[in-house]
This record gives structure tokens, C-alpha cells and sequence, in this order.
């Protein structure tokens, strides 16, 4: 063991250079929707359920569609069409039911359907293939996950949910100099 | 072509790190293999959907979601394909200090019962319960330079069931937070003895850095200030210092090669993915419990068809991981501070219980749970969404806690790693498999510590207790995954010998939470760091007798 090998700071130094190449994530992207305008607006309607507007802002004010279309084409774009299909689903349902789209619904009749779903009830000839409690969970996950997630992904605009629960944000601590807006 | 060293270490983790710097420090040119980067705090700033604790849409440190996917064995058989950047993969870090940079950092000891679980409880069928080679005596002078070399707060007066020690900690404990300040008189009034738990972190100014500013973002995150202590700011910079050590960070080792009996190198990709061998004296793996596995098992030749180390097909089985579990109180009061990062306060009373038959686990206050955490944690019979539910959100985040701890899993063969051809990675390296579903007995074991958590938080005064019992069903793995590498004195029953060398090789050591004979009922890591410490020394030791390592 006495070849000369070139061991020590060198390599640190240069990694931690390297490191401050830094990620940017920041929501609002320009990426195409995965979906169309009208299964969107579906979308917006399902989460406002979820996260409805009250004295607070609700799913729709913070942009929560914003972070699942991030989701979708930035994470996941193999769900894309499990989405799209669920969605036609849904709007089959309603139109047998209401001849209207699920979003034109008042609140308590899409709040009706939407418990309805959670728990597998809805009538199944328009969920062929398609698990209605796998959706409505989806929906659940993302919907709160765009609420009360990191505005970054896209939404939980201006950390709406963070001031709704009387949290500062984001915290003004240590070297994140580089996450403030 | 790489110049020959000393020794290789695979993986920059808890015990990578550790032997890393024992082996450099008493003189050995060493390369130390990390397939991440450096972690920076300004990755993730504050973020909880993207953190190392709850991943929800990928963790900052790593693994790389596109390079790294994985299998898992569906109850059918079949094979799912899935990748870790899900919610629920089995995840280690992977950047220099790997889990250590962004844990909740809580520094047990196993006690000295842990060591001996066949001896105490006997093999309940189905299990591979066992006793450790080693006892706790054996690597109790190790647990004291983990804790003064990478830092430990503590102070274990309070706690009568705590291991015993020759040396106090290097710092003092951290003060309880207002919800242990309550949970705490409550439980000594049950003659049940609350401490502080003792913290990888700085509670006063430590090797040179900065004590914590309690921040709420730090399980699951890089600290802002340094003061948590991992291997990333300890023990590996002291490796790079010794001039020995060469760090190379990005690089995949795929295959261990050997001669015989003997390991002599490793095939690795570099960082711009390049295929090229180092050669050593000594190979250490300490690539996470999975990972290792996986490594010995992808290294196939004549003499190890099946894997290195492989030939009594132990390799990659009895991987446990804890079942957690425990219970929430809701209080009529804001009862949460939140000056992070909320666990402190602990309770060891129902760890070996002998008189219920029960091993048990630790019972802790929670890290503060986030906004988002928070809105999927509610008392049964609240609305899961929905009005009620944000109300609840906004009203009662300050009155919840949780009181929880990692029961003692039941070591089973059948729950396993093993590596799958047909799907590769990145680099073309067969990928990790998981089977297994937990043992019947850590539903009834993690019953027994929620029913003690609620117990604690009625007598504090919760206006509402409810338990969520882990332990049933699923597989285990997460950050906590050990065992599959075991320790024993059987080559027939066990990976590693008691020296942590695998069987039937010569110079190759595993270096992780791998070896662990069992999960114990505490969060692990100064435990990987104590067995590193140990190994190292005994390969250090080596090469000072020899003038080489083996």
C-alpha cells in the first residue's frame, strides 16, 4: 500500500459544489392538462367537496387542480387515464340520474353522491372496470394534499391552509435563504 | 484503472459512515461507495409531501425515482412492479449519511434483554426468534463512542429500566415540551417513569456546531443548522480528513467480485454511469438491510450459485422493520406548542414485560404531524372530509397527541428480500423483491402497547382516546429495516459470523442494520452505529496484527 492516491478534500469540496446546482419545482407549470376543460371543471367541482369554502378559502380558491395536474403529469401519468376514465364514469351517472354534469350539481346533491361513492353505492352499471371507492379515494388524497401540501406542487395558494390554521410560513429558520419568495 | 486499497465500503450511511472513518483512521486507504449525493437543506424547504419521512410524492434524498425501481410479490403471486417516490415504499436515503441526515435521531440502547429474546420468550412457532452472538455487555463500549463521537443528548436518571452505562452522555437531555409536561405527571402518578428520550441532536453547542432551534420541519428533513448529528457531519468528514478516505459519491455498485473464498473487489457505475472495478484487501457492504441483500444476492459464482454468502439460503430473509403503534388523545385545550420537533418525552415500562409475556417496545410522544398529516388523522366516528372536517382541522390541531413506540416485530423466514431478473434498474442490476406478511403475534403484541398508550393519555386527561393498532398484516420494511444479514454463531442458521463477516468468505463484512439478530423495541440506528464502530474496530484490528486486513 504505497502507491501515491490523490484521497482527501478534493473531492468534497467538488461535491458540494456540484450540490448547489438546486431544484426548482415551483407549481403553476405550463405543462398541458391532462385533461380536457370539461373534465377539469369535474375536478375542481369533486375537490371543492372535498375541501369545501367556508369563512376560509376553499379547494377551488387555493388552486388544488393546479396540484393535481401536477401530480398527474409530473408524478404519475400512468393515472392519467384511470382519471379519465372514472370521470366519464361519474358523468354518466349524473346525466342518468340528473341530465346534468356533475359540476352544474348544487352542493348538498354532489356532496350526496360523493358519500354515496365512498362507500361503493353508486349504481354500478356506470362503473364498469372503474372502482368507484379507488377514485373517490384518489380524490380524497389529492384534493387534501393540494390543501394543505407545500404551495410548490402548485397548490394551497399563498399557504391559505398554513394561515386558516394559524401557522406561520413559510418559517424564516437557519441557511433556507434560498426557499423564501 | 483504480489503484488497489485497503478497503471498500459500500453505502455512506449510519454504519457505512462509522466503519468508513475507523478503518481510514487507523491507516487503511479506503473507498467509501455512496450512490447519492450530498444532501442540502435547500432542497426541501419546509416541504411535507416531499421529505424523507413521509415521501407522498418523493423523497428529496433519494433514491432517484426513475432509476431505482423495485418488485413486490402481490398475495396472488404475481409480480408489481413499483418504484420509490410511492408513499409506501421501503425507503433508505440515498445521499452521504443517507437516513442520518434527516432522521428524528432518537439515540437508544438496546437493553440487555434484546440480546437474548429466545432465551427470555422462547421461539413462538412460525417465528425464527433468536439470541444475538454478542450480548449487550459486548457492545456496551460501543453504544459510548457512538454516542460521544456522533453525539448523543440524554439523561437516563429517570428511567430505571434504562441499560446500564460506564459514561454519562456528552450532553444533557432536551426539556420536555408542554404536552410531555402533562403526559408525564400523569404517568408517574400511574407509578410509570417518564424520561426525557435521548437525541442525536445538539442541546447545547457540539463538535463544532450549533445546538437545535427546534425546528417543527426536522424528522424527515435536513437540518437548517447542522444541529442534528448524522454520520454526513460526524464521522465522515473526520474519514476524508484522515487523507485515507476517498468518498465517491453517484456510484451504483452492482456486483461483488471474488476469487474463491475471497472478495476481491467490486463492479460499480460511476457517476456518468460507466462500468469499472475497484479492487480492495476488504469489502464491507453497508448498503441498507435491502439493499445488502440484494448485492449479495445479484453476486452469484461457482462456489455462491445462489448469492454470496447464500449457500443455506439465509440471505435477504427474517427483514423486520417494527410494527408501530399507539394511541391519540384529544384534549379540550391547545396542549401543542409546536417549537419543534415534538417527540421528548418516552416511557420504557412495557419493554420486556416478563410478567405478560410480552417483549413490547418504547412508548414516545409523536414528532409534530403537518397540515397535511394532520388532516388524515381523526377520532373514529369524524367525518374523513367535507365542512366538519376542515373545521375540525383548524380547531383541534393544537389538542391532538400521540403517543406511540416501535414494537419488536417477530422475525419471520418467510418475509424476505430476494432479487428479481426480469426487472432491472437503471444500471441493469436485477432489482429487490419483497414477500412476506407480518406474524400473527405482532397484532396482539402492538394491542398490548396501544391499550398501555390510551391508559396514559385517559389518565392525562384526553377528552377523547382512540388507538390505531399496527402490527396487522402487510410486510415490513421502511427506515427501520434490519435482520436480513443476521448475526449468529451458525453458518447454517445466520449471514454473519460474530464478527459481522459473512460466512464462508473470508474478508467480506456486513456493515448495516442488516446484522441485527432482532428490531428490538427502539428506533435502531445508534445501534447500526455501535455494531459499525464494533466491526470496524475488529477489522482495524486485523490490519494492525497483519499489516493487512485479512
Amino acid at each position: 500500500m504505497s502507491e501515491s492516491l490523490n484521497f482527501g478534500r478534493r473531492d468534497f469540496i467538488k461535491d458540494v459544489a456540484l450540490g448547489t446546482a438546486a431544484l426548482f419545482l415551483w407549481g403553476c407549470s405550463s405543462r398541458p392538462s391532462p385533461f380536457t376543460e370539461s373534465e377539469r371543471e369535474c375536478v375542481i367541482a369533486l375537490a371543492e367537496q372535498i375541501v369545501p369554502r367556508d369563512e376560509f378559502p376553499g379547494a377551488t380558491d387555493v388552486g388544488v387542480i393546479n396540484y393535481i395536474e401536477n401530480w398527474i403529469s409530473i408524478y404519475y401519468p400512468e393515472r392519467a387515464d384511470f382519471y379519465k376514465r372514472a370521470i366519464a364514469a361519474l358523468q354518466s351517472h349524473c346525466a342518468a340520474k340528473y341530465s346534468k354534469p356533475f359540476q352544474m350539481l348544487d352542493f348538498d346533491t354532489r356532496e350526496a353522491i360523493l358519500k354515496d361513492m365512498e362507500r361503493g353505492k353508486l349504481d354500478k352499471s356506470h362503473w364498469s372496470g372503474i372502482s368507484q371507492t379507488e377514485f373517490f379515494g384518489e380524490i380524497l388524497d389529492r384534493s387534501m394534499q393540494g390543501f394543505y401540501g407545500n404551495p410548490r406542487h402548485g397548490g394551497n395558494r399563498d399557504f391559505a391552509s398554513y394561515a386558516m390554521m394559524n401557522l406561520d410560513s413559510p418559517l424564516v429558520i437557519g441557511r433556507n435563504q434560498y426557499s423564501i419568495k | 484503472m483504480n489503484t488497489h486499497v485497503g478497503a471498500i465500503v459500500i453505502g455512506a450511511g449510519a454504519g457505512g459512515g462509522v466503519i468508513a472513518k475507523e478503518l481510514s483512521c487507523a491507516g487503511m486507504k479506503t473507498v467509501l461507495f455512496e450512490r447519492g449525493g450530498w444532501a442540502r437543506y435547500d432542497f426541501h424547504p419546509n416541504d411535507e409531501l416531499m421529505n424523507q419521512r413521509l415521501h407522498i410524492i418523493g423523497a428529496v434524498h433519494g433514491p432517484d425515482r426513475r432509476k431505482s425501481p423495485y418488485v413486490e410479490v402481490a398475495r396472488d403471486g404475481s409480480i408489481v412492479k413499483s418504484r420509490p417516490d410511492r408513499p409506501d415504499h421501503t425507503i433508505i436515503a440515498a445521499c452521504v449519511g443517507s437516513g442520518t441526515v434527516s432522521y428524528g435521531a432518537m439515540a437508544w440502547r438496546f437493553m440487555p434483554q434484546d440480546f437474548r429474546l429466545k432465551s427470555i420468550y422462547g421461539c413462538p412457532e412460525g417465528s425464527t426468534l433468536a439470541d444475538w452472538p454478542i450480548s449487550y455487555d459486548d457492545l456496551e463500549p460501543f453504544y459510548e463512542k457512538a454516542e460521544w463521537e456522533i453525539g448523543v443528548s440524554g439523561d437516563n436518571s429517570k428511567n430505571p429500566f434504562a441499560p446500564p452505562r460506564k459514561k454519562n452522555f456528552p450532553m444533557p437531555a432536551f426539556e420536555f415540551n408542554k404536552e410531555a409536561k402533562v403526559v408525564a405527571v400523569a404517568a408517574e402518578r400511574m407509578g410509570l417513569h417518564p424520561f426525557p428520550i435521548p437525541m442525536l441532536r445538539n442541546s447545547v453547542p457540539y463538535n463544532g456546531r450549533a445546538a437545535c432551534i427546534r425546528n417543527r420541519t426536522c424528522c424527515g428533513y435536513a437540518c437548517p443548522v447542522d444541529a442534528k448529528n448524522g454520520t454526513q457531519n460526524t464521522v465522515i468528514p473526520k474519514a476524508l480528513a484522515s487523507g485515507n478516505c476517498q468518498l465517491r459519491t453517484h456510484c451504483m455498485v452492482a456486483e461483488i467480485l471474488m476469487d474463491g473464498k475471497r472478495a476481491t473487489g467490486v463492479r460499480y457505475f460511476d457517476e456518468n454511469s460507466e462500468e469499472k472495478i475497484q479492487t480492495a484487501d476488504v469489502v464491507v457492504v453497508a448498503a441498507s438491510a435491502c439493499e445488502s441483500a440484494r448485492l449479495l444476492l445479484n453476486s452469484r459464482t461457482s462456489l455462491f450459485p445462489n448469492g454470496i454468502g447464500n449457500n443455506f439460503d439465509n440471505v435477504g430473509r427474517n427483514l423486520q422493520s417494527h410494527a408501530y403503534t399507539g394511541a391519540w388523545g384529544l384534549f379540550d385545550y391547545d396542549i401543542l406548542e409546536l417549537n419543534g420537533p415534538g417527540a421528548t418525552l418516552g416511557i420504557s415500562d412495557f419493554n420486556h414485560n416478563e410478567k405478560e409475556g410480552i417483549i413490547g417496545g418504547v412508548l414516545c410522544t409523536e414528532f409534530y404531524v403537518l397540515p397535511y398529516g394532520f388532516s388524515r388523522s381523526r377520532p373514529p366516528g369524524e367525518p374523513k372530509w367535507g365542512r366538519r372536517h376542515k373545521e375540525f382541522q383548524r380547531q383541534n390541531y393544537r389538542r391532538m397527541v400521540r403517543l406511540h413506540g416501535p414494537v419488536q416485530d417477530m422475525p419471520i423466514a418467510s418475509m424476505r428480500v430476494q432479487v428479481e431478473d426480469s426487472v432491472r434498474d437503471f444500471w441493469g442490476i436485477p432489482v429487490t423483491k419483497f414477500s412476506g406478511t407480518r406474524h400473527p403475534l405482532d397484532g396482539k403484541h402492538c394491542q398490548f402497547l396501544s391499550e398501555k398508550a390510551a391508559s396514559v393519555l385517559r389518565e392525562a386527561g384526553a377528552k377523547q382516546v382512540w388507538m390505531n393498532i399496527g402490527g396487522r398484516g402487510g410486510r415490513a420494511g421502511g427506515q427501520h429495516q434490519c435482520g436480513t444479514c443476521r448475526m449468529g454463531d451458525d453458518p447454517k442458521t445466520s449471514v454473519v459470523d460474530p464478527n459481522c463477516r459473512v460466512w464462508g468468505v473470508d474478508n467480506l463484512y456486513v456493515g448495516d442494520g442488516g446484522v441485527l439478530v432482532s428490531a428490538g423495541g427502539f428506533n435502531p440506528v445508534l445501534t447500526i452505529m455501535a455494531l459499525a464502530y464494533r466491526t470496524g474496530a475488529h477489522i482495524a484490528g486485523e490490519f494492525a496484527k497483519k499489516g493487512s486486513a485479512v
